[in-house]
């Protein structure tokens, strides 16, 4: 039985149909004519493309062995409910995220033990240091908020993160296209070629990490990156000494969805510094297909800073191993509209004289 | 005896005129072949022609047609200039009227070509202009000439026209630098502020020596050709054009 091949246009995705004036494929919505051969080949490219494969093997974290979390305590906020885990050692009395006071509730239950941890590598002094360098020079930053003295407040805290390490198998279609232009006396002209470069090949993800503590944003986590995982140990209860540890309420399945977007955007970015030689290059398709992946549990070190300004929260993070500070600052709406005005009124000023001034001599 | 050196005399004097005009009248200074003008207008724009020529030694000529092939980019009345024979044929100028087109068009060497600048060559189209569009040839003409006139003496004053400076206008230019420019710095300034920002991407966590391209081709699909009208580097304002270079001046427009 025979069986109807039809062609979808390149350029608008209408149904082509065979010329015979022009002796080639026409589409009739757009117009674009096309070689026979270049449909066959542009439609066996887009049969062969696969799907995304992006499913991981999550077993991250291990079981507490007997008697390991003896000297672990555990602490929740009234606030906002927040589990701390500190060691026995350390007393706990506000929550890092929230600063309300928190609850001792005993001993650690129901909670994996971490594979990895970053050990705090700089210690509350140098985030500090970081946290002044980082109001300063701040032209909008209101004075009061510079005047109020904050530092003292700032805890260290052990993050939790998923990590997620995979080889990916890629297979991705960009359009590109080439121009030329040229001009007579009347009109300037632009060819624009239209390719559809496609890209195939392995590129491999080690240690993604993903925010596992719903209080701690993820957007600032991400702020921080990147952390060097070749300074991770294996879990010990003894680095907790001194500092606070969240407890993770994101489990890793909730987690995928983040890697998987990042694992993604990354592979299409790096194949498409190949597709070289054209003016624009946007990504059309993209299949991912994730091979030895693997997900683990750990803990990275972060100092933490919140504040409250004018009835409103700010929270400032510095990563504890490479002192990398972020936190958005409160403007001065009243600072914003002198500059502004100010900076208009000069401006303008020194214009209208310059335009003044190049009308004389010439 | 004195009678015949008082008529001698009185000759000498009549003549002296004529024999100062005949450079001007070497070259027909107008030519209404559209027959726009009245015998008398016709007479009169001829006199003032002749006495602006004289005046500044330099033709002044206006030249009718319905002949429909001037559009207005002062090709036509340059090719005109050409075949026109003048006393002195770097130094003098050309306005051609052409009912056909619609268009009218002017063209200047010497003095009419420093006079009328770019500035000048707009204020002499704001005065006759509006009439040729009103069908006020003769009043049109006029202007031309009187244009001319405050044009070509200002050049010889060494002060060729500029258009005034308009603070109006300049106000208005710079308060929107000044705005775009207050806008800039202090959304840097605000920029400062912001340093939260999420990490679309993982290339700081790509293992190294993992990437491996296999698989590497680009299928061509298809051309497309677009045009777009070539912009004139000559245009003025109005819907008029202006050109300057090669020691002359010209340009036209509608009415």
């Amino acid at each position: 039985m025979a069986v109807l091949q039809e062609y979808k246009c390149p350029c608008c995705g209408g149904a082509i149909e065979f010329n015979t004036t022009v002796q080639k494929m026409k589409c009739p919505y757009c117009d674009t004519e096309f070689e026979m051969d270049v449909l066959k080949e542009y439609d066996d490219a887009l049969k062969n493309e696969p799907t995304d494969d992006m499913t991981w093997d999550t077993t991250p974290g291990t079981e507490w062995s007997e008697g390991e979390d003896e000297n672990l305590a555990s602490y929740v906020c009234q606030s906002c409910g927040g589990e701390i885990v500190c060691d026995s050692t350390t007393a706990a009395t506000s929550c890092p995220y929230c600063d309300n006071p928190v609850v001792m509730m005993g001993k650690v239950s129901g909670m994996l033990k971490p594979d990895y941890v970053i050990p705090f590598k700089l210690d509350k002094k140098a985030a500090k240091e970081k946290y002044l360098s980082h109001i300063k020079g701040k032209t909008l930053l209101p004075k009061l908020f510079k005047d109020q003295n904050h530092i003292d407040e700032i805890k260290g805290v052990y993050v939790p993160v998923w990590l997620f390490g995979a080889d990916t198998d890629s297979h991705i279609r960009y359009k590109a296209t080439r121009s030329r232009t040229w001009s007579d006396s009347k009109y300037i002209y632009t060819e624009t070629s239209h390719y559809a470069a496609i890209r195939g090949g392995e590129i491999g993800f080690a240690q993604v990490p993903v925010d596992g503590s719903e209080k701690m944003d993820d957007t600032l986590m991400e702020s921080i990156e990147p952390f060097d995982f070749k300074e991770a140990v294996d879990f010990q209860t003894a680095y907790l000494a001194g500092y606070l540890a969240d407890r993770y309420d994101v489990d890793a399945e909730s987690s995928i969805e983040r890697a998987n977007q990042r694992i993604k955007f990354s592979a299409e970015e790096a194949f498409r510094q190949t597709v070289t030689g054209f003016a624009t290059v946007t990504t059309e398709s993209s299949s991912v297909a994730l091979k030895n992946s693997e997900a683990k549990y750990a803990l990275y070190p972060v100092w933490l800073l919140n504040t409250t300004y004018n009835g409103k929260k700010y929270t400032f993070a510095m990563n504890g191993q490479t002192g990398k500070f972020v936190g958005d600052l409160p403007m001065d709406k009243g600072a914003f509209f002198r500059w502004f005005f100010g900076i208009g009124a000069v401006a303008s000023a020194v214009s209208f004289a310059a335009m003044y001034i190049i009308y004389l001599l010439s | 005896m004195k009678k015949v050196l008082s008529i001698i005399l009185a000759l000498l004097m009549l003549s002296l005129p004529l024999c100062m005009s005949a450079s001007a009248m070497s070259t027909t200074l107008l030519v209404d072949n559209a027959e726009l003008l009245s015998s008398t207008e016709n007479t009169e724009i001829s006199k003032q022609l002749a006495e602006i020529s004289e005046k500044y030694s330099c033709d002044v000529v206006i030249f009718t047609t319905e002949e429909g092939e001037a559009d207005g980019d002062g090709d036509y009345a340059e090719e005109l200039y050409g075949e026109l024979s003048y006393e002195d044929s770097d130094n003098a100028c050309i306005l051609l009227v052409d009912m056909g087109s619609r268009k009218w068009e002017y063209y200047g060497r010497g003095l009419a070509h420093k006079a009328v600048n770019e500035d000048g060559f707009n204020y002499l189209a704001d005065k006759f202009e509006p009439l040729l569009s009103e069908g006020e040839y003769y009043d049109a003409f006029s202007a031309f000439i009187d244009g001319c006139d405050e044009l070509f003496e200002m050049a010889e004053n060494g002060k060729p026209y500029t258009e005034p400076f308009s603070f109006c206008i300049s106000f208005f230019v710079a308060l929107a630098i000044g705005i775009v420019l207050a806008f800039i710095v202090t959304a840097v300034m605000k920029g400062q502020l912001k340093s939260v920002r999420s990490k679309a991407d993982a290339r700081d966590y790509v293992v190294d020596g993992s990437f491996k391209l296999t698989e590497n081709r680009n299928i061509f699909l298809y051309r497309n050709v677009s045009r777009v009208v070539k912009p004139q580097s000559n245009s003025s304002s109005n819907g008029r054009s202006f050109s300057s270079g090669g020691g002359a001046s010209k340009g036209g427009g509608s009415f």
